[in-house]
């Protein structure tokens, strides 16, 4: 007689999957089959493995980047405006743009049949352009303008000989001044000031001083490449692509901002020194006032006395004071950067003093629910929550509470 | 992180009174915290998927998950039809597989035709053995072909039945069975020499 074996199903046998009835046949038939019993063996051993996965939390800078990418989406495409709304925003947008795009084209054919040269270069004069990290950037003679064209570089163009009328923009420039070396900025040695899209890059012999338009100075370390990403009345911005500096500001918060691979520094009047590695991860150490470390929703906000890192694919860290333990750093650390969770958190605590009220403060509203009563606890004992914060409310994350408290904890920290 | 203290913390950052059907319908709106809500009440398992399914590859999770919210945050081509928690299955296990196709056509054809499986070989002197057999199964998982891979990382990782594997895969429950068997078998095979690391072996 033919026995029917159940090799198939010995892994729902193992899940408990199969019916009642079906489970009982499986049972009873293993009771007597040998060979099944070998290959349930093995299949419960691949279990035992399977069993072995865990899951893990996405990294913070998963919404940073989400964030980033939401925060460069035009509104339109985000699907604020419904598909089936009575007048179609998104085709009157694109009628508009197109309409402004034929009258462009109109308005440059005319200048090109009807004025006889350039209104914005003399004959022959020699435009440089240069290609500066995919962006093009065109070094004229009136230091002012910029023209955005030609795919071309280190070319001689005769404008006068071309139909093709270069876009106009404005563009400023700030002093920059050697300190030691030979600084080089766009291609060039070093020049007597940089303009917006230009890099200026040291070796490690050379470093420089930039003026940052009236508000201030940023010193340029060896071996860094900063790049000027903009300047006006609302803003003043650097990138620091790699190496270090040193910005000592006077304006008010939020006029000077320094982007780097894992985030930006947003001056709150201040001096600070900023580097960034071969890996993009910077650290951040501020001597007078605040800094703000911002990513994707998420921002530290730096006193002086302490530091705060970044990571390229992780964000923005917790502050911590240039006098915490290594043993309060490296835990913190792992809490910011490889979800050391509530055991990251408990060393904290335990090496936690005075001078790590501000990390304490930060702390708050970044562990877990479980955690943040222990977290309440530790900075009460070095700074009382003010009146009206209470324990649950601060567990619960009740916002005005939270800036009381950091309004205190500020105070206490300057004092 | 143990699951309720998860719980925990994600009941401190979703309010209670806002259903999910709310805050897909304030994303639609592209209101931002509805967006970092849903992002916090189903990251862990997006990311978790994938990064089992690439071997422990942590920066591929990472592209995968921003890949898969991006797609509800701006396509908005989740319409409510179905379980959100199934299409966010099925979409990660989509993307995994798409992105294997892509890093297939880049680095050859071998595998995807004659369906040779990498060899998986690990030194582990110097790892905490419990930690060891983890970063090792990750990876002998990330090894096999995604029909076996998939209701293996369902089934282990997020813990879902044999039915529902059934309906994010699209397909029968009994062909789940089989992978999964199949699955379990070839465990074994590559993990023999770890026998006597895990309990009850």
């Amino acid at each position: 007689m033919e026995v029917k074996h159940y090799k198939e199903e010995l892994s729902a046998f193992v899940h408990d999957e199969l019916t009642d009835v079906e489970q009982l046949a499986v049972a009873d038939h293993l009771m007597t089959c040998n060979e099944c019993r070998c290959e349930l063996d093995v299949i419960k051993m691949g279990a035992a493995f399977a069993s072995e996965l865990r899951q893990a939390e996405a990294p913070d800078a998963a919404w940073a980047n989400i964030a980033d990418t939401l925060d460069a989406k035009t509104a339109p495409q985000m699907g604020l405006i419904p598909e089936a709304s009575f007048f179609n925003l998104r085709k009157g947008f694109s009628f508009a743009f197109a309409l402004i795009a034929v009258s462009a084209l109109v308005v440059l054919v005319w200048v090109g049949l009807f004025s006889g040269e350039s209104p914005y270069a003399a004959q022959g004069d020699r435009i440089r352009v240069t290609d500066v990290n995919s962006s093009l950037t065109i070094s004229q003679n009136t230091a002012n303008e910029v023209n955005i064209p030609a795919p071309q570089t280190e070319t001689n163009v005769n404008t006068s000989s071309t139909n093709q009328q270069p876009l106009l923009a404005t563009r400023e420039g700030w002093q920059v001044e050697t300190i030691a070396g030979t600084p080089r900025v766009g291609d060039g040695s070093a020049t007597a000031k940089i303009t917006v899209g230009e890099l200026l890059e040291t070796d490690a012999a050379s470093s420089a001083r930039i003026s940052v338009a009236d508000i201030g100075t940023v010193d340029v370390a060896p071996g860094s490449r900063v790049k000027l990403i903009g300047t006006g009345k609302d803003e003043h911005r650097l990138s620091l692509e790699k190496g270090k500096l040193y910005a000592k500001i006077f304006a008010p918060p939020r006029l000077f901002v320094v982007d780097t691979p894992a985030g930006k520094a947003v001056d709150l009047g201040c001096e600070y020194t900023l580097e960034v590695d071969a890996k993009g991860d910077s650290i951040l150490d501020v001597t007078s006032g605040f800094v703000a470390l911002e990513r994707g929703g998420r921002e530290s906000i730096v006193p002086a006395g302490m530091m705060c890192r970044m990571r390229k694919r992780k964000g923005v860290g917790t502050p911590f004071s240039a006098a915490s333990t290594a043993k309060f750093r490296n835990a913190l650390e792992r809490f910011d950067f490889s979800g050391g969770g509530s055991s990251s958190i408990s060393e904290v605590l335990a090496e936690a003093d005075l001078y790590d009220m501000v990390t304490l403060w930060h702390l708050l509203s970044r562990v877990s629910k479980t955690d943040r009563g222990a977290v309440f606890d530790e900075l009460s004992k070095f700074v009382g929550p003010p009146t009206g914060v209470t324990r649950e409310g601060i567990i619960g994350l009740d916002k005005k509470m939270l800036e009381v408290w950091r309004e205190a904890v500020e105070a206490a920290w300057f004092s | 992180m143990t699951e309720l203290s998860l719980n925990m913390e994600l009941a401190a950052l979703v309010p209670d009174e806002v259903p999910q059907t709310d805050l897909i319908a304030e994303i639609a709106r592209g209101n931002r915290e509805a967006m970092h809500s849903i992002f916090v009440l189903h990251q862990r398992r997006v990311y978790s998927i994938a990064l089992n399914f690439f071997g422990g590859d942590e920066s591929k999770a990472e592209d995968i998950t921003q890949q898969v919210f991006l797609k509800i945050f701006t396509k908005m081509s989740f319409r409510g039809d179905s379980d959100l928690t199934t299409w966010l299955y099925r979409t990660t296990v989509n993307a995994c597989i798409d992105e294997t196709r892509k890093t297939r056509r880049l680095f050859g054809f071998g595998e995807w035709f004659f369906g040779a499986e990498p060899e998986v070989k690990l030194a582990l002197d110097d790892k905490i053995r419990s930690r060891e057999i983890s970063v090792e199964v990750q990876a002998v998982i990330g090894s096999l072909k995604p029909k076996y891979r998939l209701p293996l990382l369902l089934k282990y990782v997020e813990g879902l039945s044999y039915q529902e594997i059934a309906r994010v895969l699209e397909c029968s429950v009994g062909t789940i069975s089989s992978r999964l068997n199949r699955g379990h078998k070839l465990l074994a095979a590559k993990l023999e020499h770890l026998r006597e690391e895990v309990k009850g072996f």
